[in-house]
């Protein structure tokens, strides 16, 4: 087995910070009352446009540990905000939040600048497609959490909360929870398969419900267009203490743009790019339907067990 | 070989049934040790706790297993009330350099007394040719360390210690008055006596008329005035007679005490092994978390104290 092509944080930091930038970045600013009275005023009502997670809801016992989320965006201007809202409304007290946008020409520009003084870093420039942005904000990264959020996503309301929760009670370094697909404004759960390690390699996992320790993380494969979120798990969550949140943490937005629902022939060709390239790496899959069969019938087994339990 | 055949599986397994059994079933049982764990592991994210060096004296016997306890108490402590307290840690024999350096980070302030430092009062105090019963005891039951360890060190003449399976709900007035202007002795009151050992044994061994439901969950006494003649005399007698207890530690300090005048807490504000509902609505001041009541306490108890 080769290995992937991974590049060098170290050299992405540098050429990003410069001598401008002080390292590590501010996190978010946190108010008393809530982001929610200093944020830009909107009409739109509901969660994250008028409601807030109360800051009161982070007990001022607790050390909260640092979470990085970063944020990559190319043309989605249109839903951009909504997630930058889902982010800052959570007013998480520890939250460092990274945006890098390719060079976005629609309204992602006035809407990041919008909110620039909210972030802990904010650029837009002409970057090799999503890995590249995601990995130019985790190189930037100083958080003891990380996940990253498309900018056509958002999480609900106090997601942050039950992760941060998760990893200070379990001491979990992978947690991954469900996820909603939006469709025509419509809700469908998207309920996470249970993982183990021998399974790894079935996708199933909704990528904005993912959160993993900055102890685990290892860069993105750049070259890979869709699949690099699961290429990722299956680095870095094997052998290690994964914890499963059963509650939805993110709504994932499913329109014609995006990859990883899209009919297009030409995305549909960047799959089969993205799958070829895996091969050559860590070679075929062994029995790859005996997995997918086992795999199914654990997680039948996993949907009752907690009806079992409550018989006892 | 049948011997211990039928302790695996008859006696082992009969006594483990009937734990399962009061703690509502083997799977109830075993998420309350997952609570358990979460609880332990949430503890290292507390945020850290000032003791202040002139704040009133608070002392825990605590160590490796019991120091997340012992955070929660402290801050539990700390959330119901605006005094300045001094915590000294007294080492149950376990601390090494990683646990000191996590009680300097998260209660930095605090005094730990070290086993080195135990050893020497202990020396000077009850030397090992004189006392040699309280010495066996102390390695064979670590709960007496509350009376042996402690009340040797010679920094306050009045000491109040407390367990570390505690959590306070509101202000405790009664118990910050009393280490503001220590008297008499002071305890908690118990739902039940357990002394261990019969009361006309133990009146016979003191000569007074004991109090009723002494618990040690919080307990003050005068280290200067407490006779350790009588306390190894007294551990001999009545396992010699009556055999060994798990509250030993509770009969002598009863009977340290006696029938001299003593402040009892009120048993409606500090409350031995709380009811799931008493710990739902944070009843009275203070919860000691014994027998049944650890479930609540692993369960919810803690989450309601970090606020999570």
């Amino acid at each position: 087995m080769k290995n992937p092509p991974l590049p060098s944080y170290e050299q992405y930091k540098k050429d990003i910070i410069g001598n401008d930038i002080k390292w590590p970045l501010l996190t978010v600013k946190s108010c008393e009352t809530g982001l929610l009275s200093l944020l830009p005023k909107t009409t739109k009502r509901g969660w994250p446009w008028s409601e807030e997670v109360l800051p009161s809801d982070y007990s001022s016992t607790i050390r909260w540990p640092k979470i990085t989320v970063v944020s990559p965006s190319y043309n989605q201007g249109k839903y951009f905000e909504e997630t930058i809202r889902s982010i800052l409304l959570q007013n998480y007290p520890n939250l460092e939040y990274i945006i890098f946008d390719g060079g976005s020409n629609d309204e992602t520009s006035e809407v990041i600048n919008k909110y620039r003084n909210f972030v802990s870093f904010a650029r837009s420039e002409k970057d090799r497609g999503q890995s590249h942005a995601i990995n130019k904000g985790f190189s930037l990264a100083s958080g003891e959490i990380l996940c990253w959020l498309n900018s056509d996503d958002y999480f609900t309301e106090g997601a942050l909360k039950k992760v941060a929760k998760t990893f200070m009670e379990t001491g979990a370094q992978f947690i991954y929870g469900d996820s909603y697909n939006l469709k025509n404004e419509k809700l469908y759960p998207s309920i996470s398969p249970i993982i183990l390690d021998r399974y790894l390699s079935i996708p199933g996992l909704a990528q904005p419900s993912v959160f993993w320790s900055s102890s685990i993380h290892q860069p993105i494969w750049e070259e890979l267009n869709c699949t690099m979120d699961f290429e990722l798990w299956m680095r870095i969550a094997k052998g290690v203490k994964k914890k499963y949140i059963h509650e939805f943490l993110s709504i994932a937005r499913v329109h014609d743009e995006a990859k990883t629902y899209s009919s297009d022939e030409k995305m549909k060709e960047k799959w089969k790019e993205d799958h070829e390239r895996q091969w050559n790496v860590y070679g075929p899959i062994k029995n790859w339907d005996k997995l997918n069969r086992e795999n199914k019938y654990l997680q039948r087994i996993f949907t009752v067990i907690p009806y079992l339990k409550s018989f006892f | 070989m049948i011997q211990r055949l039928l302790d695996i599986f008859y006696r082992d397994a009969k006594s483990k049934l009937k734990l399962y059994n009061r703690f509502g079933g083997y799977f109830n049982y075993k998420k309350m040790l997952l609570s358990q764990q979460h609880m332990e592991k949430f503890s290292e994210n507390l945020a850290p706790i000032l003791s202040d060096e002139m704040g009133l004296p608070v002392y825990f016997l605590t160590g490796k297993k019991y120091l997340y306890q012992t955070l929660f108490c402290i801050y539990s402590l700390r959330k119901c009330s605006t005094q300045k307290f001094h915590f000294v840690l007294v080492d149950d024999g376990s601390f090494d350099k990683a646990l000191i350096d996590r009680v300097r980070r998260q209660i930095p302030g605090s005094r730990i007394i070290l086993a080195d430092e135990i050893a020497m009062n202990i020396e000077a105090k009850i030397p090992m040719e004189k006392y040699s019963y309280l010495h066996k005891k102390r390695h064979e039951y670590p709960h007496i360390k509350k009376l042996t360890d402690i009340h040797t060190s010679s920094q306050h003449e009045w000491k109040i210690v407390i367990d570390s399976d505690m959590l306070f709900w509101s202000e405790p007035k009664e118990f910050i008055e009393w280490i503001n202007q220590p008297k008499q002795p002071i305890f908690m009151l118990d739902c039940e006596e357990s002394y261990g050992y019969s009361r006309a044994l133990m009146s016979e061994l003191t000569g007074a008329k004991l109090y009723d439901l002494l618990n040690v969950g919080v307990i003050g006494l005068r280290s200067s005035t407490i006779d350790w003649d009588k306390l190894e005399m007294w551990s001999k007698v009545l396992e010699e007679r009556e055999g060994t207890s798990y509250y030993l530690e509770q009969a002598l300090s009863a009977m340290l005490i006696g029938d001299q005048p003593s402040t009892t807490l009120s048993r409606a504000s500090y409350i031995v092994n709380p009811s799931k509902e008493q710990v739902e609505d944070g009843e009275g001041c203070l919860h000691h978390y014994v027998d049944l009541s650890k479930e609540h306490y692993f369960k919810v108890a803690w989450k309601r104290v970090a606020g999570v």
